[in-house]
């Protein structure tokens, strides 16, 4: 290793060189989040986005608990019309059958389905 | 290196260059600025430069002064010079920046990683919402399936429990449900039951 020059002083190049290091790293880490930070703005919009469908969806969980609470109970009722439509909301696992007597059929909906 | 330039008494003569050597720096002044005399060690001419060392007797103010001495160096020649550093604020300055840059980063971290945190929390909330909305218009398609069946029933069995059920749910055009295909989408054009709320 060459004999360092007069005025040279080790002591000051490291702390350039451990500068440097840090310049480097701060500025990519303040790459990393404005990334972020945009990525953050882009996801909110979308979620806002979903807002109106969100909102929407309830009303349409809300029809249909309605109409299937409607047709049980005209079937419970004794309107045996309905039994076919209750037979495929069966089917789609929106009601479920209680076990109970053979002549009277008693459905129930199924509460994880609107979840 | 000796400096050498042609200075203004430099004239042709006879056709020959007289090299004038520049007035050298007064030694005390250079001394007070605290720059080097000598930047290398090959330098030819070196100066060297002490700070008064004070003293006793009747020249002390001549032991005050500053002293100085230059020399003229040939061939290879190893000089040890005695001091801290002649860029004392130089390392300063590297030091404060490379600690100031250094705190940043700390924070920036810490930004990051709450930032990450969150970002990856608000993607999980979009899925979990999209299959919502995806799942909502699953229902949505059931609610007409189940209405346009209900008006079948109505129409085919003349069921009076039905048709009040329909007008009830809040779908009191049924028959144009019977009818047609496939539900209208959109939030002002709902023929699916519309109860009042």
């Amino acid at each position: 290793m060459p004999a360092p020059k007069y005025g040279d002083s080790f002591a000051l190049r490291i702390l350039l060189l451990l500068g440097l290091i840090a310049l480097v790293v701060l500025l990519q880490t303040g790459l990393q989040t404005k990334q972020m930070l945009d990525e953050r703005a882009s996801l909110d919009r979308i979620k806002a986005g979903q807002n109106d469908a969100v909102g929407s969806r309830a009303f349409q969980k809300s029809d249909l608990e309605k109409v299937v609470q409607a047709t049980l109970n005209l079937a419970r009722d004794g309107d045996t019309n309905v039994l076919p439509v209750i037979e495929q909301l069966k089917t789609l696992g929106v009601v479920k059958e209680e076990a109970g007597d053979q002549k009277e059929r008693h459905f129930l909906v199924v509460p994880d389905f609107f979840q | 290196m000796a400096r050498w330039r042609v200075g203004a008494l430099a004239r042709w003569r006879s056709g020959v260059v007289r090299r004038v050597e520049p007035e050298p720096e007064n030694p005390a002044t250079r001394i007070a600025s605290g720059r080097p005399f000598a930047q290398t060690p090959g330098a030819q001419t070196v100066c060297f430069g002490v700070e008064g060392h004070g003293g006793t007797g009747s020249d002390l103010a001549n032991q005050r002064r500053p002293r100085y001495g230059c020399a003229r160096l040939r061939g290879p020649t190893t000089l040890a010079v005695h001091e801290k550093s002649f860029y004392p604020m130089g390392e300063k300055a590297a030091y404060w920046v490379s600690v100031v840059l250094g705190a940043m980063v700390f924070p920036l971290l810490a930004a990051n990683v709450y930032l990450s945190e969150g970002n990856r929390a608000r993607q999980t909330e979009i899925v979990q919402r999209h299959d919502a909305i995806k799942r909502g218009a699953d229902m949505e398609r059931l609610t007409y399936g189940i209405a346009k069946a209900l008006g079948e029933i109505a129409i085919k069995y003349d069921d009076d429990g039905v048709r009040a059920l329909l007008r009830a749910e809040g779908v009191p055009n049924w028959r144009d449900v019977v009818k047609s295909d496939k539900p209208k989408t959109g939030k002002t054009a709902r023929t699916t039951p519309t109860p009042s709320r």
